[in-house]
């Protein structure tokens, strides 16, 4: 391994080196999923509508109009990086670093750099570059064909039995999954993969399932089942399945023949998708559903969307008659819109749809428009949130 | 616009504008080169200015009527170097310098595909690719839209004048089905050789940074890990120059060859 550590970080625990070098490449983390779920290059339409799986309940959400102005003094985004650099920028668990890949002068070897969150100079965290497990404290790479599992604190390092292909840790990086299948440009629809599952050191490994046109989204709370998307057989139900990592049995917990864009929320709990180009309008659009079977929900809008908490959704919505883009909050279990933001007193030009929220909810980093810089952002405290 | 592909153009196609002299012919072969050519080409060629000299008034409009949405279309993928076309940059994009040398546009079968311009029909399912069908427009500005994976063939005739935003196709599905990965492949090449493709986005007046603020996943390039800043923004992409090697067979990218 190799690893530069900065001179700040000298004399901090592990934990603390963990927390820095972990954020790194969080919106592929968290975006490779999504692309899992959607095949690449071109979406599909479901021309032949399947109905809605039975037992689905779907709860349209009813938003206030307008939706209240979060009070306090509007937000104002601050540029943390230099113009130019930095793209995909991630955050380190504790919030207090945003992390991204980069070389000095946009030049040379890259390696994982950080900003203070409060300011401060870039420095170096890492040389190596990967996928980085939720407690920031493992990283995944391949070398020479083989895919390594390596540890922060100790160096330690081992080969899982994925055949090269990229891994996803489980919450608590326990057990790690991967999907082995066609990579064939042709008809996504019709590429088979499997899904494979082991402990962290690759023992125990399984064939879990068998997706048809589709593939891994992620794990569920308490790691007791993986999300898919998909068909468990050729000419089977289509939809959004809960398999069970003891046994494999799949339940379909949405019945849609294209999700697209699906991301979990930080707990597992829900999962926002996006359904589209359905023949039934009334399936068009966002929608949260439980990841235990309770129900979903279709939101009345539409647009670019992160998770603040287990509960509650940041999202941009598709607003052509505003002056610029605008940061709404829901929550999924009041069904209450807030606004964060006014394009009257907060803009916010965000390039290549590339913004995150931190993990404790309270900033927003994103790529700017204006010089390519990251620019920072304090989100607004929705009344009677904690 | 942050980058200009105006200073692309200047700097990396010195040698592709337009020619301005022309040798001088008989009235009877001029007619003969006038004939043969409209029979080659179906239009003129010296009807086109050069490309270069457009550039940075985005003079074309969008594929389809209507704002973007789950009901209507997408945008799915940028141009230039995006990471699903170096994941095939062996293979379906290595013509095009591992470059996806067009946007992708998502739209149900069926979506009525508008003319980006006022031009002229100059080719209906040709070689070109993008199937099922195809269909290239030539514009009077030098460059030519060319609108792939179309439903069924182009019911124009070649040579025959099209204004902008009229009807001019139906999108579809490459794989036929309408099922699969139903979209609008759109190029923007240069009218004169066809074989550079230019970044549509830099062409057709959209907002495009709004168009693209859709769902969790960010406008993916990849990335070059010995030069981590080129190539990483939608709207700073090279041109495409067919048939030349690839522009991102890198030693060390991100994302990795999984």
């Amino acid at each position: 391994m190799i690893m530069s550590i900065p001179g700040h970080m000298i004399g901090n625990s592990a934990r603390h080196l963990q927390v820095l070098v972990g954020g790194i490449l969080l919106a592929f983390c968290a975006t490779g999923a999504a692309a899992a779920a959607s095949p690449p290059q071109g979406g599909g339409v479901p021309f032949a509508l399947e109905t809605a799986f039975p037992g689905l309940e779907s709860t349209p959400t009813t938003t206030p109009v307008p939706r209240p102005l979060v009070p306090g003094v509007p937000p104002t985004p601050v540029a943390i990086s230099p113009p130019g650099c930095c793209s995909y920028p991630g955050w380190s668990a504790d919030s207090e670093w945003v992390l991204f890949i980069d070389a000095p002068g946009g030049v040379g070897s890259s390696g994982v750099y950080s900003i203070p969150r409060g300011g401060g100079p870039i420095t170096k965290v890492t040389d190596r570059v990967g996928i980085f497990s939720p407690d920031w404290s493992l990283v995944a790479y391949p070398e020479a064909g083989r895919i390594y599992i390596e540890r922060w604190q100790d160096g330690e390092r081992w080969t899982v039995p994925s055949a090269g292909r990229e891994i996803h840790f489980s919450p608590s990086a326990r057990l790690i999954a991967w999907e082995i299948g066609s990579s064939s440009i042709q008809n996504p629809d019709v590429r088979v993969s499997t899904i494979w599952v082991s402990d962290l050191k690759g023992q125990g490994a399984r064939e879990l399932v068998t997706v048809h046109g589709g593939g891994l989204i992620g794990w569920t709370e308490g790691e007791e089942a993986l999300i898919v998307g998909g068909r468990l057989t050729p000419a089977g139900p289509a939809g959004i399945w809960r398999i069970q990592v003891e046994d494999g049995a799949g339940r379909l917990l949405f019945n849609v023949n294209e999700p697209r864009e699906a991301l979990l929320s930080p707990d597992g709990r829900l999962l926002a998708l996006i359904v589209a180009f359905e023949t039934q309008p009334d399936r068009n659009g966002l929608w949260i559903l439980s990841t235990n079977g309770d129900g979903a929900q279709r939101l009345e809008l539409f647009g670019s969307y992160r998770w603040r908490s287990a509960d509650q959704l940041i999202l941009i919505p598709f607003d052509w008659s505003s002056s610029s883009p605008y940061l709404l909050q829901y929550d999924a279990n009041s069904k209450e819109w807030w606004s964060l933001t006014s394009p009257r007193y907060t803009q916010i030009a965000i390039a290549n749809n590339d913004w995150q929220i931190s993990p404790d909810g309270n900033w927003m980093v994103y790529h700017s428009i204006e010089d390519q810089s990251l620019n920072l952002l304090q989100l607004p405290v929705v009344p009677g949130s904690s | 616009m942050i980058y200009s592909l105006h200073a692309a153009l200047q700097s990396s196609l010195p040698d592709l504008k337009p020619q301005t002299k022309r040798p001088k012919f008989s009235i009877l072969s001029i007619g003969l080169l006038c004939l043969g050519a409209i029979l080659w080409f179906g239009i003129p060629q010296q009807a086109f200015a050069d490309p270069g000299s457009r550039v940075g008034e985005r003079p074309f409009n969008l594929p389809f009527d209507g704002d973007p949405g789950p009901d209507n279309w997408l945008f799915i993928q940028p141009y230039g170097n995006t990471t699903f076309a170096y994941q095939y940059r062996g293979s379906v994009y290595y013509g095009g310098q591992g470059l996806h040398f067009g946007i992708d546009l998502a739209a149900p079968c069926g979506t009525p595909v508008l003319s980006i311009g006022d031009g002229v029909v100059h080719s209906i399912d040709s070689w070109h690719g993008a199937g099922p069908h195809n269909l290239m427009i030539f514009h009077s500005n030098g460059y030519a839209s060319f609108y792939g994976h179309l439903l069924v063939r182009a019911k124009l005739k070649i040579g025959q004048k099209v204004k902008a935003g009229e009807i001019v196709g139906l999108s579809g599905d490459p794989d036929r089905t309408c099922n699969s990965r139903p979209h609008l492949h759109l190029e923007i090449r240069d009218v004169e050789t066809q074989a550079i493709a230019y970044n549509p986005i830099e062409l057709i007046d959209a907002d495009w940074d709004r168009i693209a603020l859709y769902g969790v996943t960010p406008v993916k390039f990849e990335q070059d890990l010995d030069n981590p800043r080129q190539w990483m923004d939608m709207y700073d992409q090279p041109l495409t120059r067919f048939g030349y090697g690839l522009l991102n067979d890198y030693e060390h990218p991100w994302p990795y060859d999984w």
